[in-house]
């Protein structure tokens, strides 16, 4: 605090005015908690705003795709689109978590469950 | 210590022309003075950053999270504690009303700010049960138009001078030129002209606020 001293100019002195006694005591110091909880409560009457939330961070995009052509036999083609059907997700879904599991690095960003969706929205 | 705050539920109304002004006036006359800036625009701790009125301290971010850590640490160092507040109701006024001893709400005589000061008015009963004691106020007409009364500004200070269930200053802040300078040079009336009429017009109002301020230690002896 820069309060201190207070060399006033002589040309800012005005008229010589009495000094006020305003050593009131402070206000009884209740819990922050209580308060938070009391005024949050009380302004919801007045359907109060709160504070403006900081901004979250934005996401990254997900990494850019390519293109993989693979031979496999047809009976597992066969079995990863049955299983990909039952559990509503792309074939491309199933295999990518397979390698997952496998080791490889994949992020949650770059594994959806079924990319045709998100597209939509 | 006294703690002010300068609320209303409208913006717009002179809350941090007052706060600036009152509170440079009051740092002029030697009494320790503090402003927390807790309105988004920051403009008082923009005035406050440029550092020209000797005794007065501004500081800025003031927000719901941090006033009662900011309240505590200025009420320890500081004589008079000013609180501007933003327009609109808010847990943030809630949480500096219960604190205050007395709560100023600036209006210029029109309907739209006549209705936030009641709604103010009524958010410092609410601030008197969260406090558990008497939080006083009074209510400013502010811009006033020196020399010049329309009727539908008569009429509407007639209307709650008659009819309002709050006290109303004596002093009005009026309409100039001067308060609207103190944001580009970082001076007040008062060290720029001080026997000008935008200066004496500042006095009288830090005088009575000051004043009203003073009786509740009166009171409470």
């Amino acid at each position: 605090m820069s309060g201190g001293s207070n060399p006033l100019a002589d040309e800012i002195r005005q008229a010589r005015k009495p000094r006020l006694d305003l050593s009131l005591p402070p206000r009884t110091d209740l819990p922050d908690q209580a308060v938070e909880e009391r005024s949050r409560e009380l302004g919801g009457r007045w359907k109060a705003t709160t504070q403006i939330q900081a901004a979250t961070e934005p996401e990254e995009p997900p990494a850019p795709l390519v293109s993989v052509r693979f031979d496999c036999p047809d009976y597992l083609d066969r079995a990863v689109s049955v299983k990909a059907a039952e559990q509503g997700v792309t074939k491309t879904f199933l295999i990518l978590s397979a390698l997952k599991t496998a080791g490889y690095e994949i992020t949650d960003r770059d594994l959806v469950a079924d990319r045709r969706k998100s597209k939509k929205r | 210590m006294a703690v002010i705050s300068i609320a209303s539920d409208k913006g717009g109304v002179s809350k941090t022309t007052i706060a600036l002004l009152v509170g440079a006036d009051a740092a002029l006359d030697g009494y320790r003075a503090c402003i927390l800036d807790s309105d988004i625009n920051q403009q008082a701790a923009a005035f406050g950053a440029k550092g020209k009125v000797p005794g007065l301290t501004v500081i800025p971010d003031v927000n719901e999270s941090n006033i009662l850590a900011s309240l505590r640490q200025a009420e320890a160092e500081a004589e008079i504690v000013i609180v501007d507040l933003p327009g609109g109701a808010s847990a943030l006024a809630l949480k500096a009303f219960h604190r205050s001893h007395f709560v100023l709400i600036p209006a210029q005589p029109s309907m739209p700010d006549v209705k936030a000061a009641m709604k103010t008015v009524a958010q410092i009963d609410d601030a008197q049960e969260l406090a558990r004691e008497p939080i006083d106020r009074a209510l400013i007409w502010t811009r006033i138009m020196p020399g010049y009364e329309s009727v539908p500004v008569r009429q509407v200070r007639g209307a709650v001078e008659e009819s309002a269930d709050v006290p109303i200053f004596r002093t009005a802040l009026m309409e100039r030129a001067a308060f609207r300078d103190i944001h580009i040079s970082g001076l007040v009336p008062r060290q720029k002209d001080p026997n000008g009429g935008p200066a004496k017009n500042i006095a009288a109002l830090t005088a009575e606020l000051l004043e009203s301020v003073a009786k509740l230690k009166v009171r409470a002896a």
